[in-house]
């Protein structure tokens, strides 16, 4: 049985980053505890990803037209009959409270926790910012982050150059494990030295069908 | 010739529209002697209510808004908020207070937010002329209630001092009457208490004045006091609730 | 090139609202709108300002009237059911002609409606709302770029103009996310208001904030002032973003609409068919001017029934206007809008009706 936690700033990828892990890591379910976020989320990809043979648990309500975060019983399945699992969360420390209600579940279970990193986003813009953004989502979850999956982006405009800024500042500061991450485009082009830390990101997360 | 008697500084020189033998005058004076007595005209900002006050904007010589019906606590805490430093003070009556604005007060009071509320109290919706108010009496006869109110139909009356007392940010409450010279001198005195607290910043305060409507109880202004009294006070009974 | 951070819709608003000069919030919760009170009740107090939630929306509005009369830059925010709850504290505002910025993060209506993106308060936000002969200017903004320089210009029509001001955006604005530019370029044009009453000091005589008049004459004096106000503003203030040379055809649609029509356009390329778009960015002012030579008929996209459709008839007069919406939280998609546009011109590309 693995599990995997998704967290960190809101607008840093975690949804991304949950399903593709979900995919490397061949796991069989992903969690969608994202009791924040109205739209956007994993739940939006379910088909896509029982292409890979990975279940998607969400609220009944995920992406429909009310806003009611009812967690689903189905989750207490996969600690019972330990199951590999992602479970991507909401943003901030506001999406990870929820982590509280099944801490215990983590800590018996054993768990690996990414924190997702966007150094594009303004609340984690250095290292300071994420060192408080880490403390925060730790206190309300009650869960360690194990890694860090620097995923700095700004969308369509990113650049190789500010993704390896990121991850010098990030493996300078004392913050474990730093994968990186992000589309082939730009991670076609990473120096060799960092190829066993490559985590290339397959898109599925989309806005609105032509919005451009 | 020595001037024994004058109109206060805080008071403007504007005549006042309320009908003769109405107690709003006397409430109105008595703000102002407060606020001159504290020395605070030039930071004091009014909030004048939607009801037979609805001009009190004219009357006070501090800068005044005028709010919708019942939102005047909303208001005041938008302008305390903006300055703190200023002495607010809401003039809204039963209907405006205790029926469309209850949750604006008791949401303001539980706040603990920094503002005076001056809650006149007269049983009855004088400027729509004469319909049941929160805080009618069982049994009183209004427009609205031609047969008396009931507890079967409209329920009881609200008591706002006993409700706000019960909230922590409430730091000042007391109910008083405009009835006699006793209890106006009273009622001066805790208005600038109120205001005090306020200065202390010690949270929210509100002093309930109880009143008449002669015009709409159909009653001459001796008889009305005498209502006030036999009536009123026993459902409302005076004094302090939280200090 | 100038430093790019990633922000949403909903966060570039607020972001902006404090480089404006924003140091008052009053809101109450409602999706999608969450993180513009979410990022005030963060950044306000560090910005030595207040962020109050209060006990509903209508108090919430009513405290910015306070807010505005004393003075103060404020800003609510909220999503189209909270906003009718807001429609009162709107007319007193407009009343007592007083500045202040309102945001609605649409969502699919009427009633409860549900939380997925919409446009269908256009009605609302444009036509009045509250009761009363009043305007707010309304902005529609189509990228978080836009939202965060909008928001900045808000303020400052709110207090040239001392009238309420709308971000009129959908729930797909306030919750996509696109690069910003982390300097904001335009500075905010802080003026003076002698009218605000922040307490006489015992110095000046004192202000009154209010709209009652019981004297009718003078009354409709108020209303004719303010009314001329408005022509100042309809005559200095309407902005369309018009892209409509050598087209057979033309697009109007504000906010995430046009932005669908774009896609719209490309696949109508594919097939020979070169389409316009009209993107009216002040939606009160109608941007008449952007209309007055368009020769080509016009299919108006909205994510409603047709509430724009009105305007833009008035504003061409002489040519044909089809419309194309979804509702309830559903979003047009390019294909079926190319599927309507060929319908559309087989039914005649005629120039004039």
């Amino acid at each position: 049985m693995k599990l995997f936690i998704v967290i960190g700033h809101y607008g840093s990828g975690k949804s991304e980053i949950a399903a593709n892990l979900a995919i490397r890591e061949k796991c069989s379910v992903l969690v969608d505890l994202d009791i924040v976020n109205p739209y956007f989320r994993t739940s939006d990809v379910r088909g896509e990803l029982a292409e890979f043979g990975i279940k998607v648990v969400a609220s009944e309500y995920a992406g429909s037209n009310i806003d009611i975060p009812a967690l689903p019983p189905q989750i207490n399945a996969v600690f019972d009959q330990k199951e590999d699992a992602v479970f991507d969360v909401g943003g901030d420390d506001d999406g990870a409270v929820v982590l509280g209600r099944f801490a215990d579940r983590f800590l018996e279970s054993g768990y690996d926790m990414l924190m997702a990193v966007n150094m594009k986003r303004p609340s984690t813009a250095s290292i300071e910012r994420i060192i408080e953004m880490r403390g925060a989502i730790e206190r309300a979850s009650g869960l360690k982050v194990t890694r860090i999956i620097n995923n700095t982006n700004l969308l369509g405009e990113t650049t190789l150059t500010d993704l390896l800024a990121a991850q010098k500042m990030l493996e300078a500061a004392d913050l474990g494990e730093v994968e990186i991450a992000g589309f082939s485009e730009i991670l076609d082009r990473l120096p060799r030295e960092l190829a066993a830390r490559k985590f290339e990101l397959k898109k599925f997360i989309k806005y609105e069908n032509g919005i451009v | 010739m020595k001037k024994i008697f004058s109109k206060p500084a805080a008071l403007s020189g504007e005549t006042r529209h309320y009908c003769p033998g109405c107690t709003h005058g006397i409430i109105h004076r008595i703000i102002a002697e407060a606020i001159d007595e504290l020395g605070i005209l030039g930071r004091t900002i009014g909030i004048a209510p939607v009801g037979c006050a609805v001009f009190a904007y004219n009357y006070f010589e501090c800068d005044m808004q005028e709010a919708a019906h019942g939102r005047a606590p909303a208001v005041a805490t938008g302008i305390k908020r903006v300055l703190p430093e200023s002495v607010v003070f809401t003039y809204q009556g039963d209907g405006d207070l205790a029926a469309i604005g209850t949750a604006e007060t008791v949401h303001a009071a539980a706040r603990g937010e920094n503002i005076t509320v001056i809650f006149v109290n007269n049983c009855i919706y004088g400027m729509t002329g004469g319909q049941m108010a929160p805080t009618s009496l069982i049994g009183q006869v209004t427009q609205t209630t031609p047969y008396g109110r009931t507890r079967e139909n409209q329920g009881f009356p609200i008591g706002i001092c006993e409700m706000i007392a019960t909230l922590e940010g409430a730091s000042f409450v007391k109910r008083c009457a405009a009835d006699s010279v006793t209890h106006v001198k009273d009622a001066k005195q805790s208005i600038k208490t109120a205001f005090q607290r306020q200065i202390d910043n010690a949270g929210f305060s509100i002093v309930e004045v109880l009143s008449t409507c002669p015009t709409n109880w159909g009653m001459t202004p001796e008889k009305a006091l005498e209502w006030l009294r036999d009536s009123m006070i026993p459902r409302f009974p005076l004094g302090s609730f939280k200090e | 090139m100038a430093e790019k951070v990633l922000m949403k819709g909903n966060e570039a608003i607020a972001y902006a609202a404090v480089h404006a000069g924003c140091r008052y919030f009053f809101g109450y919760p409602i999706t999608p709108q969450t993180e513009i009170a979410a990022y005030m009740a963060k950044n306000l107090p560090k910005a030595g300002g207040v962020f109050l939630q209060a006990e509903s929306e209508i108090a919430a509005i009513n405290m910015v009237y306070g807010a505005a009369g004393a003075g103060a830059r404020v800003m609510t925010s909220s999503s189209s059911p909270g906003i009718s709850l807001k429609q009162e504290g709107i007319s007193y505002i407009a009343g007592a002609d007083l500045p202040c910025v309102i945001v609605n993060i649409m969502r699919a209506g009427p009633g409860l409606g549900g939380i997925l993106p919409s446009q269908s308060d256009y009605f609302q936000a444009t036509k009045g709302g509250g009761h009363g002969d009043y305007h707010m200017i309304v902005l529609a903004p189509s990228t978080i770029q836009e939202m965060v320089d909008i928001t900045v210009e808000a303020f400052d029509l709110a207090d040239k103009y001392r009238m309420p001001v709308m971000i009129l955006g959908d729930g797909i604005l306030g919750q996509m996310m696109e690069p910003i530019e982390l300097n904001i370029a335009k500075t905010p044009e802080i003026i003076a208001k002698p009218w605000a009453t922040t307490g006489t000091q015992c110095k000046r005589k004192k202000n009154i904030i209010n709209s009652l008049n019981t004297n009718a004459p003078e009354l409709e004096q108020w209303n004719i002032a303010r009314q001329k106000r408005y022509d100042e503003v309809i005559a200095n203030e309407p902005r369309a973003k018009t892209d409509i040379e050598g087209a057979d055809v033309i697009f109007s649609a504000f906010g995430t609409s046009a932005r669908i029509c774009k896609t719209a356009i490309e696949l109508l390329a594919e097939k020979g068919i070169k389409a316009g778009l009209i993107r009216p960015i002040t939606l009160f002012p109608f941007p008449v001017y952007a209309y007055k030579d368009v020769k080509k008929p016009i299919i108006v996209v909205e994510m409603n029934h047709g509430q724009m459709v009105e305007d833009v008839r008035l504003a061409a007069p002489n040519v044909r206007v089809g419309f194309y919406g979804r509702s309830g939280g559903m979003v047009p998609i390019p294909a079926d809008i190319v599927d309507y546009t060929l319908k559309f011109i087989n039914e005649g590309l005629s120039e004039i009706v």
